[in-house]
């Protein structure tokens, strides 16, 4: 396998008693490069994104990450290893501080997690990272409000700071822009642009001014299979993604 | 002026007024909430900072008061080896139980720790060392490190003292540590916390020994205030009790336990002269409270706080 390519499923199936929701997908992430995974309702995007993250059990089939066999990877492994996920839903820890949602992420690299019996103020050298971070997603001095308490495109961005703490290699994004206020949809995928270059980016996306302008990579599902893939031009040429998407195609 | 306690303040009064204490309430009723304000409180560290509902902890809350209770009276051990045995016996009853319930989510966890509890209970009622539905009683009050004679119940009020402000600064200090940090994520948002790379069940078996650990040092203490182990200590209705005074005071508030329990033991103490009609008492009151109060006593206090200071800033 080429280097280009940073990640990999071969053949990747996953089946629920009697139903195959994700069948014999062949999915290429050339490095650097923002991929987007999309199809029509229950083409099996979600499926597919859950096994890349782990949290669900693959039938059959590889993922390959950076030329290793991920496929049995525990999901809280896939940060050691330079991937991160988000999800659907903000996912944030409401009654937590901005500031103590960042440095969370910070903590976990420190393997200090298990020291019930430390002073929480032993976190504090991580507090200057921790704010840097809120600053570079436009969210400086707000570090003691609870996360809860913060507007949605908000959370987005606080949760993308989270992500960042990480430094990681690959990023999966479950629908970054859904439930996003359309004056947010701008504000959000400008952070993602700035902030992902140099980072490899997955992300499943209904929105197609979003995917047109971020993703060089467009992989179609249709079933659970893959249907077509290329760039958003050739695409939204393609006379079979256009059957599958009739009425959303004038959408985008 | 502004009136805003600190809480250096707070914590002397409070020490002030537990160790003059014993000089206006009967010393045994001071030691019970003691014991139950601890056990709440380590149940209040599963519940209110991790995100976990266990309706078995009467089975490390009585399993300790058995097992201390059987190694002071029967093998003749001092006294705080038999609360270190009662402790010992609830962690590892702990790290069993929790191993096999944390991997299932909400009412299948919740189910599990009951059935265990029941087993405990349907077991020690059974079991030959145990005394039955008598229990284990006349167990003696041993020296406390050999010097301090506890049949006394002043000196014993401040051993028991002693050992829950121990208690209570462990659990202070877990909360408030890197570990208290990831414990508060799982219960925020579980998924983005696995996402994160914490291995979740890890810290909730962690948490869940803790716990159970900590209400075995109450139950095992309850068991040397008392004298003896009671099959009550192991009844569904103990576990039941421990949530209702973690509701009553306050979910995940550091104080609310202490203050529920108080309430509790207090109430439970002021009504025993209305017979049969205690628990119909009880009912409405708990009723009451927890439609009227849903944050606990202690978070009704903290809203009229913040409300009393608004007002004066405005």
């Amino acid at each position: 396998m080429s280097d280009d390519f940073i990640l990999e499923t071969r053949r990747l199936t996953k089946s629920f008693k009697g139903f195959t929701a994700v069948k014999d997908v062949n999915l290429k992430v050339r490095r650097n490069g923002f991929h987007a995974l999309i199809g029509p309702n229950g083409a099996g995007k979600s499926t597919c994104f859950n096994l890349i993250t782990r949290f669900l059990e693959p039938t059959d089939g590889e993922i390959i990450y950076n030329a290793r066999d991920i496929s049995r990877v525990k999901a809280a492994r896939l940060p050691d290893l330079g991937i991160l996920r988000s999800f659907q839903i903000s996912a944030v820890f409401p009654r937590l501080s901005l500031l103590e949602n960042v440095r969370l992420a910070l903590q976990q690299r420190r393997r200090i997690s298990f020291r019930f019996w430390r002073n929480e103020s032993c976190l504090n050298e991580l507090n200057d990272r921790a704010e840097s971070l809120l600053a570079d997603v436009g969210l400086g001095g707000q570090r003691a409000a609870m996360a809860g308490t913060l507007p949605y495109g908000s959370k987005r961005a606080l949760e993308l700071a989270t992500t960042l703490a990480f430094e990681p290699e690959l990023m999966l994004l479950d629908e970054p822009m859904a439930g996003l206020a359309s004056e947010d949809i701008g504000r959000i995928a400008d952070l993602l642009e700035r902030t992902a270059r140099g980072r490899t980016v997955l992300m499943v996306e209904h929105n197609m001014h979003v995917v047109s302008r971020l993703c060089d990579r467009i992989t179609v599902l249709t079933r659970g299979e893959v249907l077509a893939e290329g760039t958003y031009a050739e695409i939204s040429r393609d006379p079979r993604v256009v059957d599958a998407y009739v009425g959303r195609t004038d959408a985008a | 002026m502004l009136w805003r306690p600190n809480s250096t303040l707070v914590g002397t009064a409070v020490l002030v007024i537990a160790l003059a204490a014993p000089s206006f309430v009967y010393p045994v009723l001071l030691m019970k909430v003691l014991c139950f304000a601890l056990f709440a409180s380590a149940f209040n560290l599963l519940l209110g900072f991790t995100g976990i509902l266990s309706f078995g902890h009467a089975m490390f809350f009585g399993g300790a008061a058995y097992a201390s209770a059987y190694t002071i009276k029967v093998m003749g051990w001092p006294t705080e080896l038999g609360i270190l045995a009662g402790t010992a016996v609830a962690a590892t009853l702990g790290l069993v139980v929790g191993q096999l319930c944390i991997r299932r989510k909400g009412i299948y966890m919740t189910m599990i720790t009951l059935a265990f509890a029941q087993m405990t209970y349907f077991f020690v009622m059974r079991a030959p060392f145990s005394g039955g539905e008598d229990g284990l009683q006349y167990v003696p009050r041993r020296a406390v490190l050999g010097v301090i004679d506890i049949t006394d119940e002043r000196a014993l009020y401040y051993v028991v003292l002693a050992i829950f402000l121990a208690c209570f600064a462990l659990i202070h200090r877990t909360i408030h540590s890197p570990f208290g940090q990831v414990l508060k994520a799982i219960r925020d948002n579980e998924p983005r916390a696995i996402s994160l790379g914490f291995d979740v069940d890890r810290y909730k078996l962690l948490a869940f020994v803790l716990s159970a650990g900590l209400s075995g040092v109450a139950g095992a203490t309850k068991a040397v205030v008392f004298q003896m182990a009671s099959i009550t200590d192991l009844h569904w209705g103990t576990s039941g009790e421990v949530i209702l005074m973690t509701l009553v005071g306050g979910i995940g508030t550091l104080f609310g336990p202490l203050v529920g329990a108080a309430f509790i033991v207090g109430m439970q103490n002021r009504l025993a002269g209305l017979g049969e009609w205690v628990m119909v008492t009880q009912g409405l009151i708990f009723m009451t409270l927890v439609m009227v109060l849903r944050t606990g006593i202690v978070g009704l206090l903290s809203d009229l706080r913040a409300r009393i200071s608004r007002r004066r800033t405005v």
